[in-house]
């Protein structure tokens, strides 16, 4: 039973990880609009603009 | 330089290519920095500089949206997205916390080795930490309002639970009595509890339209012999030349020899009405000629139209807000919780004090007002957003509970159950040839008359080298085969009419309407279906008016009724809903207990009504009923299961029976519970 403090230490660790990015990601405005870039990636890249 | 953000709202946005051809508008427009979509609220934010908002906005219609300028929104704008933002950090925080405190828990309640007991429970403790002092904050904030205003909201008892449960479980855990921490039960409520704050805060930004401070129909700029002038600046004397589709900001007088305007703004009128030079025209119409010189004679804040902006900022003001039955009702469900822990504590205190202050405590815990916390709002906010899949865009939330309770309803005739527009309803007699001329004398017209028979006509046409000379207000001239043709408008009372001379001698007469739009007749019938009584409102004579009610088999007809006559009418008749589209419908759609416009309203009724059709025609307003009733229907059987939750688990809890394993179970299942019910039942 001594892994336990190893273990719950460590799995702490990987979900406060995910936690921060999550924290991150959402600071930097990443879910502020879930529909605009959802079809945004249909578009040509930019610089290739080819007028029709 | 300095760069101004504005927000744009942009009705139209559908694909890929629409949001390309928006975002790329720095590339096209050099005082345009920077473009960016929010789909989700159909908003464009711009970076700019050098440039008046509506300028960019012109410029976005010209791409084929239709746009408008949210002045006074963008700080909203920031600000919802700053609080979105900060309530999903304190979801993923309390999601975090929660799901790791819950697996801390598992071995407490299935009896690890003693010695790891005392770890699991303080890490329990630790992670419940960020929980009550970051994740909660806003509902601290909430109570302690409700408490300084003296009253009670849903937030008071949720924090009485959390930080009850967060007390209790700590004592107990210093005493070292691991069996009761409520750490795991109390951190998923509040993760759930926020979770649903969240998805009701999105829908509403996203699906609640905002309201636009409005030019009602009128530009604010008009072009007059010295530049463009804003409407609140003009004075008596003052000469515009105004563009055909423009809005007569002030009552003026014509300086055009000739000219067309349509009153139905402001009388409800269907047909267009000509002027003559030196004629007074009052504020409100719309020119349907080609360019017209007037000369104003009043201020615009004298004018009539400004005065129904007046009026109807009144009624708004003077319209009592709705209390909502869910509101007085959690009021005494708290009351209740609180006045019965109290009592038991006081009651059983004597018995045994540390049993009865336990047991009051797990009933303020697991005492869970769900229903009315999240099953509630959540039920009328996926009701708006199912109208809007409907193409019904709701103004109003409380709109449901209203719509259930109308008796009357009231249609406007003149571009609200009719298309208000000309079409050709007859040509006595039917002759292709003489059907010819007329359209080569109108090939280049821009008259109504004129889209009607092409509409109608077009496969008749070739061309027959007629060169038509207008005969100015009064219609067209031109020779054929030595024959000189004719085709002048025909001024009758009830009937709109236009007829060809051949050298001065009647030889065709073609009639007009305002045909009924193709679903009006069909959702007249679904309405009186529900009980309801049915009323046709027109500016019109009542010879047209008559037409109309009979096509679409209205029994009630009011004709020739002003704006405020329909105000009265509609106010005599409460609870009314009221459908209609044009200026003169606003005081009405106001007034109403609902109002409705319909796609292509003017803004101004558009924003004195509850709801907006996206879809022309009026086929949608059934939806309405079956929604409303939806919602209600989920309401109640929300608050049946919370109240049977509520009386066992506060039986269980006051006989002793709730220890941390059933609370950890009984919440969670409660509160999704209310979560499925909502969304399955409100369709």
């Amino acid at each position: 039973m001594n892994i336990l403090i190893i273990l719950v230490p460590l799995a702490l660790l990987l979900g406060f990880i995910f936690l921060f990015y999550f924290l991150w990601a959402n600071r930097s405005g990443q879910f502020d609009d879930l529909d605009t870039p959802a079809l945004k990636m249909l578009n040509e890249d930019e610089g290739e603009q080819h007028e029709r | 330089m300095e760069q101004n953000k504005y927000l744009i709202h942009v009705n139209g946005i559908t694909c890929a290519s629409c949001i390309q051809k928006l975002e790329d508008l720095s590339n096209y427009n050099h005082n345009i920095k920077s473009a960016h979509v929010y789909l989700g609220q159909s908003v464009v934010e711009i970076s700019a500089n050098n440039t008046h908002p509506k300028e960019i906005v012109q410029y976005i219609t010209r791409l084929g949206f239709k746009a408008e300028y949210l002045e006074n929104k963008a700080e909203l704008f920031e600000a919802n997205k700053k609080s979105n933002r900060e309530h999903l950090g304190r979801i993923g925080v309390a999601g975090f916390c929660a799901g790791n405190i819950m697996l801390s828990t598992i071995p407490l309640y299935s009896g690890v080795d003693p010695q790891y007991r005392a770890m699991f429970a303080y890490l329990g403790f630790i992670l419940f930490l960020p929980v009550v002092f970051y994740s909660a904050q806003d509902f601290y904030k909430n109570a302690w309002r409700a408490i300084k205003l003296k009253s009670l909201n849903i937030d008071l008892p949720i924090t009485v639970a959390l930080l009850s449960g967060f007390l209790f479980s700590t004592w107990n855990l210093f005493n070292s009595e691991f069996d009761y921490l409520y750490y795991d039960s109390t951190a998923s409520f509040l993760f759930l509890i926020l979770s649903a704050r969240y998805l009701l805060a999105k829908l509403q930004q996203n699906f609640i339209a905002t309201y636009s401070d409005t030019d009602f129909g009128l530009n604010s700029f008009y072009n007059s012999d010295s530049g463009s002038k804003l409407k609140e600046l003009l004075v008596a004397g003052d000469f515009l030349i105004l563009q055909k589709g423009q809005t007569l900001p002030a009552k003026a007088k014509i300086l055009s020899p000739s000219s067309e305007w349509s009153l139905s703004l402001i009388s409800g009128e269907s047909y267009p009405k000509d002027y003559q030079e030196g004629m007074i025209i009052e504020s409100g119409a719309i020119l349907i000629s080609d360019q017209c010189e007037i000369e104003i004679l009043e201020r615009y804040k004298d004018s009539r139209i400004h005065n129904f902006q007046v009026k109807l900022d009144d009624i708004k003001k003077t319209k009592s807000d709705f209390v909502h039955f869910t509101d007085r009702f959690s009021h005494y469900f708290i009351f209740t919780v609180f006045m019965v822990a109290i009592g038991f504590g006081a009651f059983y205190a004597q018995k045994d004090s540390f049993q009865a202050f336990q047991r009051s405590l797990a009933l303020l815990i697991v005492a869970c007002p769900c229903a009315l916390a999240l099953g509630t709002p959540l039920a009328y906010v996926l009701g708006v957003y199912r109208a809007k899949q409907q193409g019904i865009l709701i103004y109003k939330k409380d709109i449901f509970d209203r719509v259930l309770q109308i008796k009357n309803i009231f249609f406007d005739k003149t571009g609200t159950i009719t298309q208000g527009q000309l079409s050709v309803q007859q040509v006595i007699p039917y002759d292709v040839e003489l059907i010819n001329v007329i359209l080569n004398l109108e090939k280049v017209s821009q008259h109504p008359i004129a889209f009607a028979l092409r509409k109608k006509y077009l496969s008749h046409y070739c061309d027959l080298g007629i060169t038509a000379r207008e005969i100015a207000g009064v219609g067209l001239q031109g020779e054929w085969k030595g024959n000189s043709y004719r085709f002048l408008k025909n001024i009758e009372a009830d009937r709109m009419s236009s007829v060809l001379y051949k050298n001065n001698e009647p030889v065709l007469v073609c009639y007009f309407e305002d045909a009924l739009r193709a679903d009006s007749r069909k959702e007249i019938e679904k309405l009186s279906m529900l009980k309801k009584d049915i009323f046709l409102l027109t500016g019109d004579v009542s010879a047209v008016a008559s037409e109309t009610a009979q096509l679409c088999n209205i029994r009630n007809v009011f004709s020739d009724q002003t704006p405020e006559m329909k105000k009265e009418l509609v106010e005599k008749y409460q609870p009314a809903l009221m459908v209609g589209d044009g200026l003169n419908d606003a005081l009405a759609l106001q007034a109403a207990h609902v109002g409705v416009s319909v796609q292509s309203s003017v803004q101004m009724s558009a924003d004195s009504s509850d709801a907006y059709l996206l879809q022309s025609g009026v086929g949608q307003i059934s939806i309405l009923w079956r929604i409303s009733q939806s919602v209600r229907s989920t309401v109640y059987t929300n608050l049946g299961i919370s109240l049977i939750y509520n009386i066992l688990a506060g039986y269980f809890a006051l006989t002793g029976y709730i220890n941390p394993l059933v609370a950890a179970v009984l919440m969670p299942i409660s509160s999704i519970a209310i979560l499925l019910n909502t969304l399955r039942g409100v369709r």
